[in-house]
């Protein structure tokens, strides 16, 4: 299976974050900005 | 950056625990993200920030591979079929495919590092127990490798292309105590 494929059989099967997941998501995406390479 | 959760349905198609990303989106499998999240929000921030720092490879790096694999490829096959015929063209192609599969496992090996190393540091900067996520991983661990060793014809993609949980840990490790000097 493809990269492409997995992802659109993927797509498929998605529900809704919920708010608590995406809360810690959002949190450590705020510690490094797009693009950011500050860490390597 | 979007996160999406996996409904629980079809997952057997997929590893059995998978987290997934492409390019802007981190995939995220139901069940277990739940089950972390219930037992520590750590460690289910050091498994996000693992994939947060996927997305963050070195793109450019990998498109210049991409490109010198490319017209390696190319002219050795050209040359070998015109110099050797199909048999050598043959021979060059799958010697070629088993360089690049050495190449890229060991490259991917590397990657797994740098994502450890990084989402440490997010885990860390963003406030969360950090010892508490590297305890967890190490369980998280030492479970896959036991349930490998018992089911043989098993394996997670975990244990295929990632570094030892032994190493990684190492480095997990490594990497805090960088971050608390």
């Amino acid at each position: 299976m493809t990269e492409k494929q997995k992802i659109k059989l993927l797509k498929k099967y998605l529900v809704p974050t919920p708010p608590e997941i995406q809360e810690i998501f959002d949190q450590l995406l705020a510690q490094m900005p797009a693009g950011s390479k500050k860490f390597y | 950056m979007k996160t999406y959760e996996l409904s629980s349905g079809e997952k057997q198609s997929f590893d059995p625990f998978l987290f997934y990303r492409s390019e802007q989106t981190v995939f995220i499998e139901a069940d277990f993200a739940s089950f972390i999240f219930k037992k520590t929000k750590s460690g289910l921030a050091f498994v996000l920030a693992h994939e947060i720092a996927h997305s963050k490879d070195l793109t450019i790096l990998r498109i210049i591979l991409g490109c010198v694999y490319f017209f390696v490829t190319w002219f050795l096959t050209l040359w070998s079929l015109r110099s050797y015929g199909w048999f050598g063209w043959l021979v060059t192609f799958c010697a070629l495919t088993f360089v690049l599969n050495l190449v890229s496992s060991k490259l991917a090996r590397q990657t797994e590092f740098k994502a450890d190393k990084l989402a440490i540091k997010l885990v860390y900067t963003a406030g969360f127990d950090t010892k508490e996520a590297i305890l967890w991983m190490e369980i998280f661990f030492s479970l896959c490798e036991k349930l490998v060793a018992e089911e043989k014809k098993f394996t997670f993609k975990l244990t295929e292309d990632h570094p030892k949980g032994i190493d990684r840990i190492a480095m997990m490790r490594q990497t805090f105590i960088e971050c608390n000097s």
